[in-house]
């Protein structure tokens, strides 16, 4: 049945999107709910209140229950409040019941009630806003609603414009409502985010603007080797969407020559960069040798919104689950292993323009479970938590699902930059077939 | 017209205006309840199985820090309708066809749902789910408000 979870643990939902970027930036986020919102970035951590969370793919250590963040990089309440050292400053109310937030956490909530249901929750915006930018000096704010104020129709969008005249900080606000998986909620903020702080400028040459690479699916260990793989092909990385940049670096964005969305939920934000301000972009993770060579080749001459050719194959012989460029990169180097028949599948955002004629976004677990019957599937990658709902035994290559809430199997991560993704293909086949030949045993 | 159902679990009452909101966020902890509740649900008899009515991100509060594990179980399960479907009403339906699957899938006439703010917002009325369970497929429910426009924050 749509929507219930019978199995497998949902993913995290727009809000804890929203809120794992705006922590890596020197913005605050309020969003208009009646309880807290405990930290998730970097692959996780922390995502629900008083519990620990796991590892997203890409970095170096730990795997799910590990932590691969670096703390130092994010601008946490320490940094951002570090001259006003003797002020004894107050933590803003919302941040209750410890007083001040965690650290690296940026994401406030308004405190409403079930009299503010009936009254608007207008005023517990504003006053939630007054204190909490007193308390964080944020470049920047963005208002988001929960499913209470989403139930009402709280008009954050008039009360973000109204605040922006009243005050000398940004506010703009994201039109989700904790109901969506955590890839829409990052794809809106960065959307947002581009709107609110992006300003004309003259392009340099040879810059990339990398776009979506979020926390929670990201490691800063990645970003890093993307970072490099771009630099050793004569690029430099402009500005960082999704990850660990200042509102003032972020200001400068559309000097860049070059768009890479490098996450699905960077779509969005490349789409509006392209109509503003004429930014070509170019779309795909640059994990495996094949996929990273033909982003290298689109780089030099991009075409907007290329559109993925579609598959001819019909018969599935490996299903690929996972977010969607990532997924599409896993095909790439699949093919050029001689695998055919791939289909990606996804509980997560997807876009059209880039999925093949048999790729699926998947609403249930159902789909998904039907999926896994067709005896034509050889290989499926993907998170380990999906396994029961196969009803036989299906050679698997465990693929870390980081945006996963309640993860049950630890998954050591990996990071599939460049040609990394190959030697972990052919690793992963030879372990899944070692594995299943012993199960028959 | 609908009512509201009063014989859900609702300890805390309304605070005065002017209460500090610290102190109410603080408010739901001292009852006790914490990842506990879901425990204390599926003891109520051998085979109860608990399901959440409500969003994703309601998902991240205290009681549900340990819903990997029983989803695993087979004892818990989470039901997401859309705003669409709880503003049109749908979720009535969707909640009944989610607890006789369930029902029929794991052998179990005994449920327990908790539910999220919409429910609340929307004045549920939880008894007349509870008489057409009983009446039309013999499921006994017991329903739990989790929603935290009265409560705030879980200690």
């Amino acid at each position: 049945m749509k929507r219930l979870w019978k199995v497998i643990p949902p993913c995290y939902s727009d809000v804890h999107g929203f809120m794992a970027v705006i922590n890596e930036t020197d913005g605050m986020g309020l969003v208009d709910d009646p309880s807290r919102y405990n930290k998730v970035s970097a692959g996780g951590e922390g995502g629900r209140e008083g519990h620990g969370g796991k590892g997203g793919h890409g970095g170096g250590h730990g795997g799910r229950g590990g932590r691969g963040h670096d703390r130092s990089a994010s601008f946490g309440r320490s940094e951002r409040i570090s001259g006003m050292a003797g002020t004894a400053k107050e933590a803003p109310r919302s941040c209750d019941p410890s007083q001040h937030p965690p650290e690296g956490m940026r994401v406030t909530h308004t405190g409403i009630r079930d009299s503010d249901i009936i009254r608007g929750t207008e005023s517990k915006v504003r006053t939630a806003f007054t204190e909490d930018t007193a308390y964080f000096h944020p470049s920047f704010v963005l208002l988001c609603k929960a499913p209470s104020s989403s139930m009402i129709g709280s008009d954050l969008g008039t009360i973000a414009d109204d605040l922006n005249l009243e005050n000398k900080i940004p506010v703009g606000s994201v039109d989700i409502d904790g109901e969506k998986d955590y890839l829409y909620g990052v794809s809106m903020t960065l959307e947002a985010m581009g709107k609110l702080l992006l300003a004309p400028a003259k392009t340099i040459p040879d810059t990339v603007n990398l776009l979506g690479c979020n926390p929670i699916d990201w490691s800063t260990e990645t970003l890093e080797s993307v970072k490099t793989l771009l630099h050793d092909e004569g690029y430099k990385v402009h500005t960082v969407w999704g990850m660990r940049e200042t509102a003032e670096r972020l200001r400068t964005g559309a000097a860049a020559s070059v768009n890479l969305v490098v996450n699905v939920a960077g779509l969005r934000l490349a789409k509006y960069m392209q109509q503003e301000y004429g930014i070509p972009y170019v779309v795909g993770a640059p994990f495996g040798t094949a996929e990273t060579e033909r982003i290298l080749s689109d780089l030099r001459v991009p075409e907007t919104g290329t559109a993925m050719p579609s598959g001819s194959d019909t018969e599935p012989e490996v299903l690929i689950i996972g977010e969607q460029l990532t997924a599409n990169a896993i095909r790439s180097a699949m093919r050029s292993h001689f695998w055919h028949g791939i289909r990606v599948l996804s509980f997560l955002e997807m876009d059209r323009s880039q999925m093949e004629a048999e790729d699926a976004k998947l609403n249930s677990e159902d789909q998904l479970a039907a999926q896994l019957k067709d005896l034509s599937v050889r290989l499926v990658i993907g998170d380990p938590d999906y396994r029961p709902l196969a009803d036989r035994n299906i050679p698997w290559i465990d693929l870390p699902n980081p945006g996963s809430m309640f993860p049950l199997t630890q998954v050591a991560r990996v990071d599939l930059t460049g040609d990394r993704l190959g030697p972990w293909i052919v690793q992963g086949q030879e372990l899944a077939l070692k594995e299943l030949s012993e199960d028959r045993e | 017209m609908r009512q509201y159902d009063t014989r859900h679990d609702r300890k805390s009452s309304i605070p005065p205006d002017g209460a500090d909101r610290r102190s109410r966020e603080r408010g739901h902890g001292r009852g006790g309840r914490t990842d506990s509740l879901i425990q204390e649900l599926l003891d109520l008899t051998p085979d109860t199985q608990v399901i959440f009515v409500g969003s994703l991100c309601c998902l991240r509060h205290q009681p549900f820090g340990n819903a990997g594990q029983l989803l695993r179980s087979g004892r818990f399960s989470i039901l997401c309708p859309s705003m669409t479907d709880f503003s049109s009403g749908r979720y009535l339906h969707q909640i009944v066809d989610a607890i006789v699957e369930l029902s029929q899938e794991r052998n179990s006439k005994h449920f327990a749902l908790i539910h999220g703010c919409q429910w609340t917002i929307l004045s549920t009325d939880g008894s007349l789910l509870q008489q057409e369970l009983k009446e039309q497929h013999g499921i006994e429910l017991v329903i739990k408000d989790d929603s935290h426009l009265l409560k705030g924050n879980h200690a």
